[in-house]
């Protein structure tokens, strides 16, 4: 294949999703560089690999990869890892950044406060973190989530109930707020 | 249907990932059921609030530019056979047989209704990444290998050194194989890896020892008391035959 029919059809089936590849490497590393330099690396990755992508899903094809370069990194980085474990408040049974009590007022706040809600999000563990980014960000269905992250459907299902009740502890809604 | 077993998939229903039948069991106990209906209403209000929120972080501006002149200047990775360049290629990431298998990925996920040599290449084939094959315990020393398992299994793995025949002990690894937990004991033969998973026997599902090429790779399974095995690999038949034969007896 010509070079630039290669570039072509590798710029329309997967660098189209840079954007999920970005979202899902940012939220993995939770940091702007370093999400920025494994996306760049693994698009290398995917680059190389191109010729033997098969199947109907680059995009997922295109977010295992980006994963996986994700999590080489994070592993290179030991510290990095070793504050990820650490940083687990949620499973400690903590409680959110700030002890005093959340009054309705708080939630109705911050339920729009985006920063809020990434924070939340930022303090999951890794592996619920990643499969709650692919679903209610990406909207990934189980079965590409069971392929990127390379667990099986009913992993799949058991990590987002758990990962949305750890969110759900730290988000403390009241729920009569946003039934209407 | 019960409030455990409603909780169980209580997520997989509001995902509209369950089959018609559960979800209408679920539907109709959620609906009687104010405990569950609570659950799915946090549920819910919390989707809300996330989509509201909109908390997608796109790609800077420049990255997409920036990754075209990269690529530019990277050719494709190009076949190469020779076999003492494996392991450096592997750890760039640039082995064709392990791309290969990166690119097969796709079609070796696991579907429901496969069967447990199918599922075994799905395995194989998942482990197979450009970093090289998955291992939690890295060793060629068998003695190394074996201990690492007591207290994670409850069955002891067959590990043998059969470097004399050929195949080098790579390492090994947990895995899951027919939704069990299972042992992957890894060789490797020239520029070929071998996969040899174990899992428990449940009930009277003890595998009859056949051979199989499934999407370009050799599987033999086979049991041995209660314990099912299949090895897995992309090298021949008569080779992968010739493995078992030591494995299964030195
Ligand atoms: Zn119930």
């Amino acid at each position: 294949m010509a070079t630039g029919q290669r570039t072509a059809r590798f710029e329309e089936q997967v660098l189209a999703h840079l954007d999920s590849a970005y979202n899902l490497a940012r939220w993995i590393t939770r940091d702007d560089a370093a999400a920025r330099d494994a996306v760049q690396d693994g698009c290398l990755r995917a680059w190389r690999a191109f010729d033997q992508m098969q199947g109907p899903n680059p995009r997922a094809w295109f977010l295992a990869v980006i994963r996986n370069t994700c999590l080489d990194r994070v592993r290179e980085d030991r510290q990095r890892a070793v504050e990820d474990e650490y940083d687990d408040e949620l499973h400690a049974g903590a409680a959110p950044e700030d002890a005093r009590p959340i009054t309705p007022e708080d939630i109705a706040v911050r339920a729009s406060d985006a920063r809020w809600l990434r924070a939340s999000i930022d303090a999951l563990p890794r592996e619920y973190r990643e499969v709650i980014v692919l679903r209610e960000i990406e909207e990934l269905s189980y079965k590409e989530i069971s392929a990127i992250v390379d667990i099986p459907i009913g992993t799949v299902m058991s990590r987002l109930a758990r990962g949305r009740d750890l969110l759900q502890q730290r988000m403390r809604f009241a729920q009569e707020r946003f039934r209407r | 249907m019960n409030c455990t077993l409603a909780l169980r998939v209580l997520d997989a229903w509001i995902d509209d990932e369950l089959d018609a039948t559960t979800a209408g069991e679920v539907a109709e106990h959620v609906a009687g059921c104010p405990a569950c209906a609570d659950l799915r209403d946090r549920r819910v209000a919390m989707r809300s609030a996330l989509k509201a929120a909109s908390l997608n972080h796109p790609a800077p501006a420049g990255l997409h530019a920036s990754i075209l002149r990269r690529i530019r200047n990277v050719a494709p990775a190009e076949p190469t056979r020779s076999a003492w360049q494996w392991w450096q290629m592997v750890a760039l990431g640039g082995s064709t047989a392990l791309l290969g298998a990166l690119g097969g990925w796709w079609i070796a996920q696991p579907q429901a209704t496969d069967g447990l040599p199918e599922q075994a290449v799905a395995r194989h084939v998942a482990s197979l990444m450009p970093e090289g094959p998955r291992i939690d315990v890295a060793s060629t020393d068998r003695h190394v290998v074996r201990p690492w398992f007591q207290g994670r299994i409850d069955f002891a793995p067959v590990v043998r050194d059969l470097s004399a025949q050929g195949f080098d002990l790579v390492g090994a690894r947990l895995d899951h194989l027919g939704g069990q937990v299972a042992v992957a004991v890894v060789y490797r033969l020239r520029n070929h890896a071998i996969n040899v998973f174990s899992w428990r026997v449940l009930g009277n599902a003890a595998e009859a020892s056949r051979p199989a090429t499934i999407r370009g790779f050799n599987v033999v399974t086979w049991s041995e008391s209660d314990i099912n095995f299949a090895a897995v690999s992309d090298t021949d038949k008569a080779e992968l035959d010739r493995f078992t034969a030591a494995y299964r007896r030195p």
